[in-house]
């Protein structure tokens, strides 16, 4: 579904992604770990069209979408989830959902989305009516999700959905991450919180330094020495 | 990593974040922030559910049924743990049992009843803390190092009936939504904080 070959990126003069190759099938739930600054973020963002890629190519279902404005991506139905959750403060909740919807039409639609969303958060529900900012940090976590999904996405793309969380609220982060699997979402998630992110991902990859430096399925990098050592504190 | 290890682990971390919730209530109401007028039955009581139908229901059994016999017919370097693991495997239901009196009748406003919850509850998140470490660290790196792929069979199939959503009463998902019930009762920043008063 996703595919990233030999993928560059720069700020300036310098070079955040050296040549990275991620290939994310369709229903897969794909891991992505590493230390800070190793480039997760910015290999997320050059996906959606936030950050320039200045080699490589990106495809989206077999479309070179390398140089696709951000926008675009997001009516081929690729969403992301910003870390920091990014979600507009001085706006409503209901408000903020809303903005998730802008590629659609269909008032039914979203009206119909809006209600799912509730169920699925229904803390949202109950601050409807509150601006965004006054959420707490898991409140927002839970706010830029249901904003994301609001595009009905396929390709779902996330990034540190659990930092700064409490460990009950982690776990419920991660059980939503498996319900979207289960109902066919595909996603790349990015995540420090290495332990948590290879037990739910069907395969992930290890960067560093703006490279890929290993791959393999959940169950194999979780044992894998190198891994448990760098990242897992084991 | 074995099936059964692995699920092992992951329902330990699941108690553990309900503990955390737990352990903020102590705080709060040790701090005085909270009275008991204003602690959340209904959360409490969710907390307890839990416990009670995951914990002592499914976990601990799976253990006592298949683990600790697998480990005892193997060595007996384990004997005196697997002993005192089990013992508090009992304990433990009378211990849940003793804080649930505690916290009906600290509802009822019986007095004295806030530092009876706090120390039981002291108590019991202690308890709990001490037998998952001495699981974690005694008797899984035991079990990985005594027992053979045979002797796993029966203990992994044992312990993925946990998780498997085709088996009985859907576990998985049964326990998923009351962790989601928890973690929306719960106050923020540790929970959602939902509706509160």
């Amino acid at each position: 579904m996703l595919k990233i070959e030999n993928l560059t990126s720069h700020y300036g003069r310098i070079q955040a992604l050296h040549g990275v190759d991620v290939e994310v099938n369709e229903g897969e739930l794909v891991a992505l770990v590493g230390g800070n600054g190793a480039g997760k973020t910015t290999l997320l963002r050059t996906i959606s069209g936030l950050q320039e890629a200045s080699g490589g190519k990106v495809s989206f279902e077999g479309q070179d979408i390398t140089s696709m404005v951000a926008e675009k991506r997001v009516r081929l139905d690729i969403a992301q989830v910003p870390e920091g959750r990014q979600v507009f403060t001085a706006l409503s909740v209901e408000d903020n959902i809303r903005l998730g919807a802008y590629t659609k039409s269909d008032k039914g639609e979203i009206s119909a989305d809006l209600e799912q969303m509730y169920g699925r958060f229904p803390i949202l529900k109950e601050k409807r009516n509150l601006p965004a900012g006054t959420l707490s940090g898991g409140q927002q976590q839970m706010l830029a999700m249901a904003r994301a999904l609001m595009s009905r996405p396929r390709l779902l793309l996330l990034d540190e959905p659990s930092m700064g969380l409490s460990p009950v609220l982690v776990m419920e982060i991660f059980s939503i991450i498996e319900e979207l699997k289960e109902q066919g979402v595909t996603i790349f998630l990015v995540e420090q919180n290495a332990t948590a992110a290879l037990r739910v991902a069907d395969r992930g990859y290890v960067m560093e330094t703006g490279k890929i430096s290993l791959t393999g399925s959940g169950e194999k990098l979780l044992n894998d020495e190198t891994v448990k050592a760098a990242y897992l504190g084991i | 990593m074995t099936k059964a290890i692995n699920i092992m682990k992951r329902e330990h971390l699941s108690l553990n974040t309900v503990l955390h919730v737990l352990n903020q209530l102590v705080l709060d109401l040790e701090a005085g922030r909270l009275t008991a007028d204003d602690v959340d039955y209904e959360l409490f009581e969710k907390i307890m559910n839990y416990i009670e139908e995951f914990l002592d229901t499914m976990h601990h059994p799976k253990e006592d049924q298949y683990l600790f016999p697998a480990l005892l017919k193997k060595t007996s370097e384990s004997n005196d743990v697997i002993m005192q693991l089990q013992e508090q495997h009992q304990k433990g239901v009378e211990h849940r049992k003793k804080l649930e009196i505690h916290f009906q009748a600290m509802k009822d406003k019986h007095p004295g009843q806030v530092e009876k919850v706090i120390d039981a509850l002291k108590d019991y998140l202690q308890a709990h803390r001490e037998h998952m470490k001495l699981e974690d660290n005694v008797i899984i790196p035991l079990a990985e190092r005594v027992l053979t792929p045979e002797d796993w069979a029966p203990i992994d199939e044992a312990f993925n009936q946990n998780e498997d959503p085709v088996f009985g009463d859907t576990p998985k998902n049964k326990f998923r939504k009351l962790l989601s019930d928890i973690t929306f009762l719960a106050p923020a920043p540790i929970g959602l904080g939902g509706r509160r008063k």
